[in-house]
């Protein structure tokens, strides 16, 4: 079965190398979006498998599109991981409270992100 | 069973299908990075004439982080230092002494010379 993962980040820079990753590595279909309000539309319309979420990005960031996602029934069961370059303590805790299914942390090693992905979200690997 | 192949598993050919990819994607991508250290030497410029400048440091920190968060995952984890040392010295309350600002010089030269050699390995490659 092949897994659909959407990536919503501002910076094409990293939609592109996640994207690049995880059709490579996992082979999984990915799509993308370059906001918060798009990823919420393509999350209702695509029904991915889950969602890889930057958290800081202008106009809505990633834990408001989080909580977002989460108030509509049609998107609140998508497994979510947070995807950021905070590496403080204090801001990893407040992400953790939102209710994530993971924290993931940018610079990312692009053969490992798959695994990461599914480490987070208890996918069974096959080897 | 899900169909997700691990990355420590990935054959020869996925990995260099991948660094392939990468390198055609750190050409496509070295003008945004190179921009944004450009916002950085811009900041810089701001705090001497004003360590005060609020925008300055917000523009900086910015760009640093986004620098942070993508040098990394193109093989450059001493740029991802870098950038985090100017993110966090742009972000904290501190007022900025003369020192700071000597040495947010030197990590901003540091920065584009490391990008640069990149580059120039990659051009290297190519031929």
């Amino acid at each position: 079965m092949t897994r659909r993962i959407l990536i919503i980040d501002d910076e094409e820079d990293i939609r592109q190398v996640a994207g690049l990753s995880l059709e490579t590595v996992a082979g999984w279909e990915v799509l993308l979006a370059n906001s918060g309000l798009q990823g919420m539309e393509r999350a209702e319309t695509e029904q991915p498998d889950a969602i890889l979420l930057d958290v800081m990005m202008p106009a809505m960031d990633g834990p408001t599109t989080f909580l977002q996602l989460q108030k509509n029934p049609n998107t609140a069961k998508i497994p979510v991981i947070l995807l950021t370059a905070k590496v403080q303590g204090s801001d990893q805790r407040r992400f953790a409270e939102l209710g994530v299914a993971g924290i993931l942390f940018k610079p990312f090693d692009p053969l490992l992100l798959s695994a990461q992905v599914s480490q987070a979200l208890g996918w069974t690997q096959i080897h | 069973m899900a169909d997700i192949r691990s990355p420590h598993a990935a054959p020869e050919e996925v990995t260099g299908k991948l660094h392939d990819l990468l390198a055609t994607l750190w050409e496509r991508s070295r003008q945004t990075i190179s921009e944004r250290v450009e916002v950085l030497r811009a900041a810089h410029r701001n705090l001497r004439t004003n360590p005060a400048d609020k925008n300055a440091r917000r523009a900086g920190a910015d760009a640093a982080h986004k620098l942070a968060g993508i040098l990394g995952t193109f093989g450059l984890p001493d740029g991802t230092n870098l950038a985090r040392r100017v993110e966090l010295l742009l972000e904290s309350s501190a007022p900025l002494r003369p020192f700071d600002l000597e040495g947010l010089q030197q990590t901003i030269d540091q920065l584009q010379q490391m990008i640069e050699a990149k580059s120039k390995d990659a051009g290297k490659r190519r031929a």
